[in-house]
């Protein structure tokens, strides 16, 4: 690190805007010859880059120790590097699992939309277009919402140049991030924000159901309210329409108002084929075999609510959206008569083991 | 395994603690003695005879020097096989244990255990056991929002191994969900069985279900049961705010774009209500109780049908007089 210092600043810093300008096979400046400080930044922070990318855990790294170790090193070679470099290009270069830990160390190092998305627990958010984000009216409110607005408008789009210390830049950080989630919250109900929530959905990239009768069924993030601070995000099944709450704790700490409570509605509308077959499937708590009183009085009261429901629907000619739908009506008294032939052969099947007693 | 503080532990407690193995109940050993708890397994357990000598750490022939060595490592068990069929003068010893056997018996005592957890749960002590795992949370919680953490049991969805893996059943909104942790995943459900939810929330009657994980329990005691019946009534065996207390309005989701609620008209509305809905007076669902009320008053014949009729209070007494026991399971013993 003393060679850094005895170098000179203006020698270091141009080193790295030359390098940055300089498109891969642009031959402008040839002659130049890497500065000997430049290349071991250069190689240093490439040598960050694959001690992360050959790190197996990516927990290891964010142990306080390795942690510290990462800072250090991006504050003295990648910050400056991507500083003059850093574009979504630069970050392009490195690969997907050295970007997740890099955004960590830096604070202006890169493109904000794609540094947020690929830090760790933000694989909910989707990336806002540019466009989107310098079109003011779809900011419209949200200068009161975010403090510093402007700065953390300036940070989000990648314009900021302010000079200031560490606690500001913390505070503004923040903010950016809050207005970015805000302004996601709008995006995503446009009809490109649910396309590429919609590759997300497809991926599962927001979990599965956690319901045994939904057979994994993908997610998607959801609010409880509009309004930021009430509720963290929910994760909504669609083929159980209830919500969960995330698995991760680093995921239940965003804040619902990021994803909104209309979006995962509007992607169902908007793509109607999206909409899972619902399906009967349900448990039903047994003892050896046989149903429980209580909660089989409780579950036989909800499935008469879906069969008003159905024929309510039917009466209006609007598709249920149930998987077997012709049959299952006609076939549900015969359904049951199974489940009891079922149960009643379980039932002696399982006296033997019931003896224990 | 460390069993360098004397006492070697147990194979079975071993087992308890391994990774992925949290939900299990520690059987006890006069339990699996018993034979007529194993009735039937011999033919679902492949080397059965030495898979339970593995789980009772008995060794067959010569018990005094060899159990704690066993316990130590396993590892060692081929060495230790040698020498001792070396030393061993009885020739027809069945229980000659190569390193290759071993895997294999550790694997069948994994299942044998499993098969006899399954039975013990459904025990007075085995379900005492489990309950005291339930009150400190250490079947985790329901992941559904509505049911704002409560505590989940551990069951199986089918009573033969093999066929699917442990699921945790809430009884707040009678559902099963797949554990949250993946080291679950290789936990068969049969080790639970499907019995175990079920007469849990029978067999502990008075516990509050409807408490969130991270808090403790306070349970009423039974007999003060006749001096707060309006807390204490029940439906069809249950207490009443056990009977689905995660469910009906209020706990239900419900769809809107920009505050509209969808409509269920709407191709993509919801269809989904009924599986988390509950009746507003949840006293609908003692069907028993509407018959009698209708066959008692002669005039309300016509009336038959309506089914949101309140009781009168009368008619409740009445129903507590018969059931002085409260309808409980008759194993339920004190929670506690």
């Amino acid at each position: 690190m003393d060679d850094f210092n005895s170098e000179t600043d203006s020698d270091y810093t141009s080193y790295w805007r030359d390098w940055g300008a300089q498109p891969p096979g642009h031959a402008s400046v040839p002659s130049k010859t890497p500065h000997p400080v430049g290349s071991f930044a250069h190689e240093g922070l490439y040598g960050v880059v694959s001690a992360v990318e050959s790190s197996d855990d990516l927990d290891d790294l964010v142990d306080p120790l390795n942690a510290g170790f990462l800072e250090v090193a991006f504050n003295m070679i990648a910050i400056p590097y991507l500083r003059q470099a850093g574009t979504r290009e630069a970050v392009a270069t490195f690969s997907p699992k050295a970007k997740k830990i890099l955004p960590m160390g830096f604070a202006w190092a890169s493109d904000f939309g794609t540094r947020f998305i690929s830090s760790r627990g933000n694989e909910y958010f989707c990336e806002i277009d540019e466009d989107y984000l310098t079109d003011r009216f779809n900011l419209t409110g949200l200068n009161t919402e975010v403090q510093y607005y402007q700065y953390a408008l300036d940070l989000v789009t990648d314009v900021f140049d302010l000079d200031c210390d560490d606690d500001m830049r913390e505070t503004i950080e923040k903010s950016a991030r809050h207005l970015y989630g805000l302004v996601h919250a709008r995006y995503i109900v446009t009809t490109r924000g649910l396309a590429k929530m919609l590759e997300k959905y497809k991926k599962a990239d927001f979990g599965k159901c956690p319901r045994v009768m939904c057979k994994s069924h993908p997610l998607l993030p959801m609010g409880q309210s509009d309004n930021p601070n009430v509720k963290a995000v929910k994760l909504y099944c669609a083929r159980c329409e209830d919500i969960y709450n995330p698995k991760s704790s680093r995921h239940s700490a965003i804040d619902g108002a990021y994803f909104g409570t209309s979006f995962h509605n509007i992607i169902f509308q908007v793509y109607p084929a999206l909409i899972p077959a619902k399906s009967y499937e349900r448990y039903s708590p047994r003892i050896y075999g046989f149903k429980v009183h209580a909660p089989a009085t409780l579950i036989r009261w909800q499935h008469s609510e879906r069969d008003e429901m159905r024929k309510r629907l039917r009466k209006l000619e609007i598709e249920s959206g149930f998987k077997d739908d012709e049959e299952d009506v006609a076939e549900d008294s015969e359904e049951e008569e199974e489940e009891t032939d079922m149960v009643l052969e379980n039932g002696t099947v399982e006296v033997g083991g019931a003896n224990q007693l | 395994m460390s069993s360098s503080s004397g006492t070697p532990e147990s194979w079975i407690s071993s087992f308890c603690s391994l990774l992925g193995h949290e939900y299990f109940a520690e059987i006890s050993e006069d339990f699996i003695e018993d034979d007529f708890n194993l009735t039937g397994l011999q033919t679902q357990v492949a080397m059965y005879k030495e898979a339970l000598e593995m789980i009772l750490d008995v060794e067959p022939e010569d018990e005094e020097d060899e159990e704690e060595e066993e316990e130590e490592d396993e590892g060692d068990e081929s060495i230790e096989g040698d020498d001792r069929a070396n030393r061993r003068t009885t020739v027809e010893r069945r229980h000659h244990r190569m390193a290759s056997d071993l895997s294999i018996i550790e694997s069948s005592a994994e299942m044998l255990y499993g098969l006899i957890h399954q039975r013990f749960i459904c025990s007075r002590a085995g379900i005492q056991q489990m309950s005291e795992k339930y009150e400190l949370g250490h079947f985790g919680v329901c992941p559904r929002t509505f049911c704002e953490g409560v505590r989940t049991l551990p069951v199986g969805l089918s009573d033969v191994p093999g066929d699917d893996t442990v699921k945790l059943f809430c009884p707040s909104c009678l559902d099963v969900y797949v554990p949250p942790n993946s080291r679950f995943q290789t936990v068969d459900g049969a080790f639970f069985g499907r019995t175990f939810g079920a007469l849990f929330l029978l067999t502990f009657p008075d516990y509050d279900i409807s408490k969130k994980g991270a808090e403790t329990l306070a349970h009423g005691s039974r007999s003060t049961a006749g001096g707060g019946d309006e807390e204490k009534e029940k439906i069809n065996g249950m207490n009443v705010q056990n009977l689905g207390p995660g469910l009906g309005r209020g706990k239900m989701y419900e769809p809107k774009i920009f505050g509209f609620k969808v409509s269920e008209r709407a191709r993509s509305g919801p269809r989904m209500k009924w599986l988390r809905n509950r009746p507003l007076d949840i006293r609908e669902l003692d069907e028993a109780t509407i018959y009698g009320a209708a066959e008692e008053s002669e005039d309300d014949m016509e009336n038959n049908g309506v089914r949101t009729q309140p009781r009168s209070t009368g008619l409740r007494a009445q129903q507590k007089d018969q059931r002085p026991n409260g309808g409980g399971s008759p194993m339920s013993i004190e929670a506690n």
